[in-house]
């Protein structure tokens, strides 16, 4: 029975996150557009993308591996979810986080990327190939303040499990007990997210959209679903790890949402770096930020 | 073995990277560029063998059709030329509206440009703003002309027909809103610490190469060099109108930013003062023969605009018939598109292609014609 | 009407292969591109496939191939004073990922190669939108000796925007137009045609451009059915 809740639970975590990540992406075009002066699309504007997406006929193929491409990116956003408990209190959507802890999350963070990068090198298309360097030199430099803050949280806390971590927080968030290691991991997820100054990735004036350049109907559709599992993933491991987690439904969407206009705003008035700049930027600023709060941990 | 490691690719045509209809053929290693070759001709049309098949003045309808981001100083040029030729002299009044339709088109394009060149780092925002300002200026033109981006309104001797009642009220307006809407640019554009990073430094040109291969326009005046035919060679009344010719010494892509910027002030200020001198009365337009009688004597010119740029030239010859016997264009984009862009890139990052190609300006419908 | 259509489908019941060399083949398969209207198709729409339908007419993927003049009017129906995302209307880089290609005014020939290069790159349910006078009969440019005049012989195109240069309103008619054709499927795709004639638009392509042109067009029909 107890397995039975357990698979059900799954689901509906992946289906919130899921839903949750549309509902964000329609959010960002709208907010976006206010800020343009605009009205903008549909808030449900992605997801009615996304079936049309899945409804395309696919003409092209390149071999087993770049159809595995995508699956592998969405399995990857699939188990970050899962290990990443909704709620800090209560027994309910803690997902597998009992059986793994933030270690295991930062792990499976970086498959997607991965599974990215083996389905589009196997297409051969040059912009491809570059957008996928572009990714992976990029990753480098976002993991590295995003693992200086949480090894610094992880050494406050004693602990590596992410159910321990919130509840240590109950009475003040990490990010007022740790401002720095919070600016550092908060940068680290602007670059996580794809926004700009961050953007390097799949650029459309520089490399024609990068690693979805030959992404069309089905696997850019499920592209589209993976990175709106995912956006919530990390939305959710940042409130999960600086403001306590949440304790109801409401407060969760509350605390992920303030982050993502946050950085939807930085994505809005900041042009696009360049891979090199960006890498330095990251290296420098949060890295040294990173650093320094551990250095005062 | 380092044949092995080097990509070749098409920058363009259907890229959004691209000013137009034209590809750069970049050989890479990494993402750095070892060599440029611009490809043109997916534009060509035959403008030159077009004009000389109609008479003088139906050839006038597809002059402007030239540059599609700036139609004006082509129309400019083929009316100055057409009157040059047949010795035809406008009045004050029309003179004064020819001006006010270059600047206009001026200020048009600098606002297409500012949305192409933020929108070359990925900053839609910006591109967003300034393109609606730019439709405000359309708009105008739409009263002025009835057309939003063709106007066909400059036409041998003088302009087509005379201005909407209140229509230099509505201008002024306009003025007044765009001198409020440009801090805002400043702010989130010209001062924004991502393009400034991006900007500085890069595309840099030096100003004894820019003299040397004549280039024109931004690329001259961002690197220090005093140019502009408005000044040295003026046309219309340019030389009754006060106005400042703004030059950065960077050479790189931010000082080219930074003339555009200073060039929408000036081109606010000949407005405010088109507006104050030009005279209430006068005949916009002189009697012209029937366009099968207009001939143009056996005779040859050269006429040049300072577009929003560079330097605009038509060269125009006739042969006592109603036909041009031949007109060459000679804009700024032919030298820039080659002659400048490929030495530029070669040793540049592939993101900063579309950032340079913006900011010379290149139109790809004008290096072909 | 319809005349053409259903002479059309009894010779493709027995078996025929169209459109080869003769003539009033290819007036046929001009009068079916002129009369491309079937009616009475929106009342045998499943409900899935109403759903399915409603989804594609509600979101856009455009590829804006800036072929032309049309071009110039491009940005300003993309941004704050037309904001044609309202409509669901996203632009996107690259073929690939787009059902609509936007050939914005006329096409050099050199163009046209890189227009089908593009077109027949895209996956299917895909349409075209042709902007301008140029791309009906040639229009400004009806007598330049590097222009195509009319773009239906090359490819299948869905919608004309007529005009030297287009509003941006016009376009966005353009856009809502088809958008109402995809939702009640009262058009004959122009993919769909370009996919059964392709054997006629094959040859006028390879009468302008020579033979040395993009390989022959393969789209997989199995693939094609909704499921």
């Amino acid at each position: 029975m107890a397995t039975v809740t357990l698979l059900l639970e799954l689901l509906l975590m992946v289906g919130m996150a899921y839903s949750f990540g549309f509902l964000y992406y329609g959010l960002y075009r709208n907010i976006t557009a206010r800020v343009h002066g605009r009205f903008g699309p549909s808030i449900a504007q992605s997801f009615w993308d996304s079936i049309k997406l899945f409804s395309k006929a696919t003409s092209t193929s390149f071999g087993w591996m770049f159809t595995a491409g995508p699956i592998i990116m969405a399995s990857g956003a699939v188990m970050t979810v899962l290990f990443i408990p909704f709620f800090n209190q209560g027994d309910h959507l803690q997902g597998l986080s009992p059986y793994g802890n933030l270690l295991v999350v930062l792990y499976f963070m970086v498959l997607g990327p991965l599974g990215n990068a083996l389905g589009v090198g196997s297409s051969g298309n040059p912009f491809g190939a570059m957008g996928i360097t572009r990714g992976l030199t990029r990753l480098f430099a976002l993991e590295m303040p995003l693992y200086l803050a949480t090894i610094g949280l992880m050494i406050t806390g004693g602990t590596a499990d992410i159910h321990t971590l919130m509840i240590q927080q109950s009475t003040t968030p990490n990010l007022l007990s740790h401002p720095l290691l919070f600016v550092a991991a908060f940068l680290s997820l602007v670059g996580f997210l794809g926004k700009s100054p961050f953007d390097v990735v799949g650029a459309p004036q520089e490399v024609y959209s990068g690693p979805a350049v030959e992404f069309g109907g089905k696997f850019l559709a499920l592209a589209l679903s993976q990175s709106a599992v995912f956006t919530f993933a990390k939305l959710l491991l940042m409130v999960d790890l600086f403001w306590g987690g949440a304790a109801t439904l409401l407060e969760l969407i509350f605390k992920t949402f303030v982050f993502f206009v946050v950085t939807v705003f930085i994505g809005n008035v900041y042009g696009r770096f360049t891979t090199v700049q960006s890498v330095e930027f990251l290296l420098k600023v949060p890295t040294v930020i990173a650093i320094v709060g551990l250095l005062r941990v | 073995m380092m044949e092995s490691k080097q990509i070749k690719i098409f920058h363009g045509p259907q890229h959004p990277g691209i000013t137009g209809n034209m590809s750069v053929e970049l050989d890479l290693i990494g993402e750095t560029i070892q060599r440029a070759r611009t490809h043109v001709g997916y534009l060509h049309r035959g403008f030159e063998k077009l004009v000389e098949r109609r008479t003088v003045l139906q050839a006038f309808t597809i002059v402007c059709r030239i540059c599609v981001p700036e139609p004006d100083p082509n129309e400019e040029n083929f009316a100055r030329a057409v009157e040059g030729l047949a010795g035809i002299t406008i009045s004050e009044r029309a003179q004064y509206i020819r001006v006010m339709v270059q600047e206009m088109s001026r200020l048009a394009a600098q606002l297409l440009w500012m949305g192409g060149q933020s929108g070359s780092i990925g900053l839609g925002t910006v591109g967003q703003w300034s393109l609606y300002d730019r439709d405000l200026i359309l708009d105008l033109f739409e009263q002025l002309t009835g057309g939003r981006v063709y106007h066909m309104y400059t036409f041998p001797g003088g302009v087509r027909r005379d201005l909407p009642a209140g229509f230099l009220l509505r201008l002024s307006e306009l003025l007044d809103y765009l001198d409020k809407q440009l801090p805002r640019y400043d702010k989130i554009f010209f001062d924004n610490a991502t393009f400034r990073t991006r900007a500085i430094g890069t595309g840099v040109i030096d100003s004894d190469t820019a003299l040397e291969r004549g280039y024109v326009g931004q690329a001259l005046r961002g690197c220090g060099i005093e140019r502009d035919l408005r000044r040295d060679n003026p046309y219309l009344v340019y030389d009754r109108l006060a106005f400042d010719i703004p030059t950065f010494d960077g050479g790189d892509v931010y000082s080219r930013a930074l003339v555009r910027r200073e060039e929408m002030r000036q081109s606010i200020r000949i407005l405010r003062q088109v507006i104050a001198q030009m005279p209430e009365e006068g005949l916009v337009m002189q009697k012209l023969p029937k366009h099968r009688k207009f001939t143009l004597p056996k005779d040859d010119i050269y006429v040049a605009t300072e577009s929003a740029r560079g330097e605009f030239g038509y060269y125009m010859a006739g042969d006592g018939s109603a036909h041009i016997r031949r007109m060459q264009v000679k804009g700024p984009s032919l030298i820039h598109g080659f002659t400048l862009l490929e030495p530029l890139l070669e040793g540049e990052e592939l993101s900063n292609v579309a950032l340079i190609m913006n900011s010379l300006g290149i139109c790809p419908p004008e290096i072909e014609r | 009407m319809q005349q053409g259509l259903k002479q059309i489908e009894g010779l493709r019941q027995e078996g025929f292969v169209p459109y080869h060399t003769s003539l009033t083949e290819e007036v046929t398969a001009q009068q079916r591109t002129l009369e491309s209207e079937t009616e009475g198709l929106a009342n045998t729409q499943t409900l899935i496939e109403k759903a399915i339908h409603w989804f594609q007419a509600h979101s856009m993927f455009v590829v804006a191939y800036g072929t032309g003049c049309g071009a110039i009017e491009m940005p300003p129906v993309f941004t704050s004073r037309y904001d044609i995302e309202r409509l669901g209307v996203v632009g996107v880089a690259t073929p690939r990922q787009a059902d609509i290609l936007i050939v914005s005014g006329y096409a050099s020939l050199k163009t046209l190669r890189r227009i089908i290069r593009t077109y027949e790159q895209m996956s299917e349910p895909k349409y075209v939108i042709a902007l301008g006078s140029c791309t009906i009969n040639g229009g400004m440019y009806w007598d330049s000796y590097n222009t195509i005049k009319k773009l239906e012989d090359y490819l299948g195109v869905d919608m004309y925007v007529a005009g030297c240069m287009p509003r941006p309103e016009a376009l966005i008619e353009g856009f809502v137009k088809l958008q109402a054709a995809i939702r009640d499927q009262t058009l004959e795709p122009g993919y769909v045609r370009y996919r059964d004639d392709y054997a006629w638009y094959r040859r006028n392509q390879e009468k302008v451009l020579g033979k040395n042109i993009a390989p022959q067009y393969e789209e997989n029909y199995a693939g094609m059915e909704l499921s």
